[in-house]
């Protein structure tokens, strides 16, 4: 089927661009007191950040905590101490034979 | 040559924040929000929208402050820290579907003759429905040029690009925004 309406032509987009140009966005509601907004969410990131640092050590210790008591307990039921790291992968993961 | 009026202002305040003055970067949100939210708005699909976008280009600007040189005025160097931040959201909501609640955005005609101010609104209206049809790239070029008056050098230095690839994306958009209207009509 034909279409017999006109393309869009370059003047018809000029004129349209021309007249949106002059619309703006109404942001004065947004604009209120947009700045303690601005304040207090950069004030929550920052805190956030500041306690993730602060916070890193115990996390660090609490592992390294948690792996000794798992490695100690791993072989309080009679398995031999492994010699080495491949060893003790052996022992930890291989089903028993 | 005597510097623009605000930009000795601006640069001091840039300065003072640059030193871990909190207060003097609230003095400069404070000058350049409406600029800021004029850009946002026309790629922001809702209220709740345009006020994340708003804050996450000043919170993006006080990261990179450190960076600032003066080489520029703020307001150009906030312009293209706002560019970018709007390009990388029309690239990440592209597949994105509006959500019918969004509270929309209010737009008003500038002219003062009631005829004009609603042929503005409608055309503003078919342009935007249009233009959200168009690959980011291409709608973040139009707009700018088309919609925000800005030269073609100017958008080059907003977004990064060279001035012949802007001028290569905005032929290409303009062919294509017209296929769009096109097919709009037929609708």
């Amino acid at each position: 089927m034909n279409d017999a309406r006109p393309p869009v032509t370059d003047a018809e987009l000029d004129a349209l661009f021309a007249a949106a140009r002059s619309v703006h966005a109404e942001t004065s509601r947004l604009e209120y007191a947009f700045e303690m907004r601005l304040a207090a969410r950069l004030r929550a990131e920052s805190s956030l950040g500041a306690w993730s640092w602060r916070l890193l050590p115990w996390f660090a210790a609490v592992t390294v905590a948690v792996s000794a008591l798992s490695y100690s307990t791993l072989f309080a039921d009679g398995l031999p101490t492994p010699n080495n790291f491949a060893e003790w992968v052996l022992v930890r993961f291989l089903p028993p034979v | 040559m005597q510097p623009p009026p605000g930009q000795e202002d601006d640069t001091a305040l840039v300065r003072a924040v640059q030193g871990g003055d909190a207060d003097a970067f609230s003095e400069l949100v404070r000058r350049y929000k409406s600029r800021v939210f004029g850009i946002a708005s026309r790629f922001a699909r809702g209220l709740h929208e345009l006020e994340d976008l708003a804050q996450d280009i000043f919170l993006r600007a006080f990261r990179k402050i450190g960076a600032f040189r003066s080489e520029a005025p703020f307001e150009h160097w906030l312009s293209t820290v706002a560019v970018r931040r709007c390009y990388d959201h029309l690239r990440r909501t592209k597949h994105e579907r509006t959500e019918e609640s969004l509270e929309a955005i209010e737009f008003a005609a500038a002219d003062d003759e009631p005829e004009r101010r609603r042929a503005a609104r409608e055309a503003h209206e078919v342009v935007h429905r249009a233009l959200q049809r168009l690959p980011a790239d291409m709608r973040l070029v139009l707009t700018l040029l088309e919609l925000e008056d800005r030269s073609v050098r100017e958008i080059a230095s907003l977004t990064g690009w060279s001035e012949g690839n802007v001028k290569t994306r905005a032929l290409r958009a303009r062919a294509r925004l017209k296929e769009i209207l096109q097919a709009q009509r037929h609708e």
